[in-house]
């Protein structure tokens, strides 16, 4: 589904991504993670689009994102970091101008199904500025999946979600790998063994570990903490 | 891009930041026209004093309009999901200058009163009056796309809004004649003339006559396609 070839990303001397390449498929959650800095919001914004690499490919459904963005970008869901959302908007009304934008049929069941899917019912007429912090991020897992995406790019989905609501979300995400692919940034590690079937860690900007968590565990020493520890430092 | 027309302009009607615009404009424009031009002492029917005002009155209004346009997306971070979203890159901008546009428009025709009162008062000539309107609406599109660009240069409104004012201010005095008089005295005069060619009061004061030039409409179209470009090469070499 992903195949991200070689790609580097520089800002002015500063080295973002240095030659990371990996690999996607359906069924996979991938778990990407790395210490703050590490290059992780970057790459996402090459695959997503946001911003061109200076060097490598990005293929999705075996579609270069430079020659072919428009199709690229119609496969991709995305969460970026920070979850922006126009704020003077309720919930409902901007996943109506999602589905008007991403040209969706039937959006009216698109709708509902993201709306009850992330139980997002009692606040989808009320301003998203009044919104607590987990119903943001929620509205923003809702405009990355009202268009049923092959491939979906979640930047801290669980940040600051309460133990109950980030649960929701794991039940949520791993009901979803079924048909798509996923890369969740995260830096709480517990996360990954519980969600994910993949991991990736990078640290200024270079691979330092890809595999399973089971792989992970069992490379280095005791505790999830302590691994990630040595890894980037 | 229809759909994004349709949610810039709900952005702008969702708060009361639209009325509270439009209703600055009108007052402004109408308090010019009336203290300042003398509309009803000069006795002539026409709105030519009313539409004199208008240029100076967009400088300020056009660049309060404009400066959130796209400072606002750069400090939410919503540019992200814009930018992500599978539409070309040409479309996502126009789509935010047609928006700004017919939401000036829309203030612009909400002046009609004036009109009313011109045709109770006496018997204006109503076609050229109708070419005015043209007039201004099309220069309004020049203002908006120069105010659109600075917006996309920083994510502070109000570095959006100063420079928007500060360039604005140049295009539309640059042909003014206290302006023209003083450089002639200091520049050759084939350079005089360009500068006060670049000038929104040049072209504008041919609109002012009710009757388009095909040079005022080719400069403003022109304006409008350039200020337009340069946003959109702003954004194809972000990093």
């Amino acid at each position: 589904m992903l195949i991200v070839k070689d790609i580097s990303k520089n800002f002015g001397e500063f080295k973002a991504i240095n030659h990371l390449s990996f690999e996607v498929k359906v069924g996979d959650v991938m778990g990407f993670l790395g210490p703050n800095g590490a290059g992780k919001t970057t790459s996402m914004r090459v695959i997503t689009g946001y911003l061109r690499s200076d060097g490598g490919t990005v293929l999705i459904n075996n579609k270069d994102i430079e020659q072919d963005p428009i199709f690229t970008k119609s496969m991709i869901g995305y969460l970026p970091e920070g979850v922006p959302l126009y704020l003077d908007f309720s919930p409902y009304l901007y996943l109506d101008y999602v589905c008007q934008v991403r040209n969706i049929k039937n959006s009216s069941k698109a709708i509902k199904k993201v709306i009850s899917d992330l139980q997002l019912e009692e606040v989808k007429d009320v301003p998203i500025e009044t919104l607590s912090k987990g119903f943001k991020r929620r509205v923003g897992i809702a405009q990355a999946l009202i268009h049923n995406p092959k491939l979906l790019i979640l930047d801290e989905p669980t940040d600051g979600l309460d133990p109950l609501q980030k649960f929701e979300v794991r039940k949520l995400i791993k009901n979803l790998s079924k048909t798509k692919a996923i890369i969740i940034s995260t830096h709480i590690l517990d996360e990954v063994p519980e969600v994910c079937n993949k991991c990736l860690i990078i640290n200024n900007g270079e691979k330092v570990f890809e595999g399973t968590p089971t792989q992970l565990k069992r490379k280095l020493g005791k505790s999830l903490d302590e691994k990630f520890r040595k890894l980037v430092s | 891009m229809l759909a994004l027309i349709k949610r810039e302009l709900k952005l702008y009607f969702i708060t009361p930041v639209a009325y509270i615009f439009t209703a600055i404009f009108i007052l402004t424009s109408m308090s010019l026209t009336f203290y300042f031009g003398s509309f009803f002492s000069s006795g002539v029917a026409d709105l030519t004093v009313f539409f004199s005002f208008i240029p100076w009155v967009y400088i300020f209004f056009i660049s309060a309009v404009t400066m959130k346009s796209w400072s606002e997306e750069k400090r939410l971070g919503t540019i992200e999901l814009l930018m992500t979203l599978p539409i070309p890159l040409w479309k996502i901008v126009l789509s935010k200058f047609f928006a700004t546009w017919a939401f000036v428009t829309f203030s612009i025709i909400l002046t009609f009163p004036i009109w009313i009162t011109v045709n109770y008062l006496g018997n204006p000539d109503n076609l050229v009056i109708i070419g005015q309107y043209l007039g201004v609406i099309l220069m309004a599109g020049a203002y908006v796309s120069l105010g659109i660009f600075f917006s996309s240069l920083t994510n502070n409104q109000i570095i959006a809004f100063i420079l928007s004012i500060l360039v604005s201010f140049l295009f539309t005095i640059s042909g003014f004649p206290l302006m023209v008089n003083f450089i002639t005295g200091v520049l050759p005069i084939e350079i005089v003339e360009l500068i006060s060619s670049f000038s929104f009061l040049t072209h504008f004061s041919s609109i002012q006559t009710g009757f388009f030039s095909i040079k005022g409409l080719m400069f403003f179209l022109s304006f409008i396609a350039l200020w337009n470009y340069l946003t959109i090469v702003k954004f194809l070499n972000r990093e």
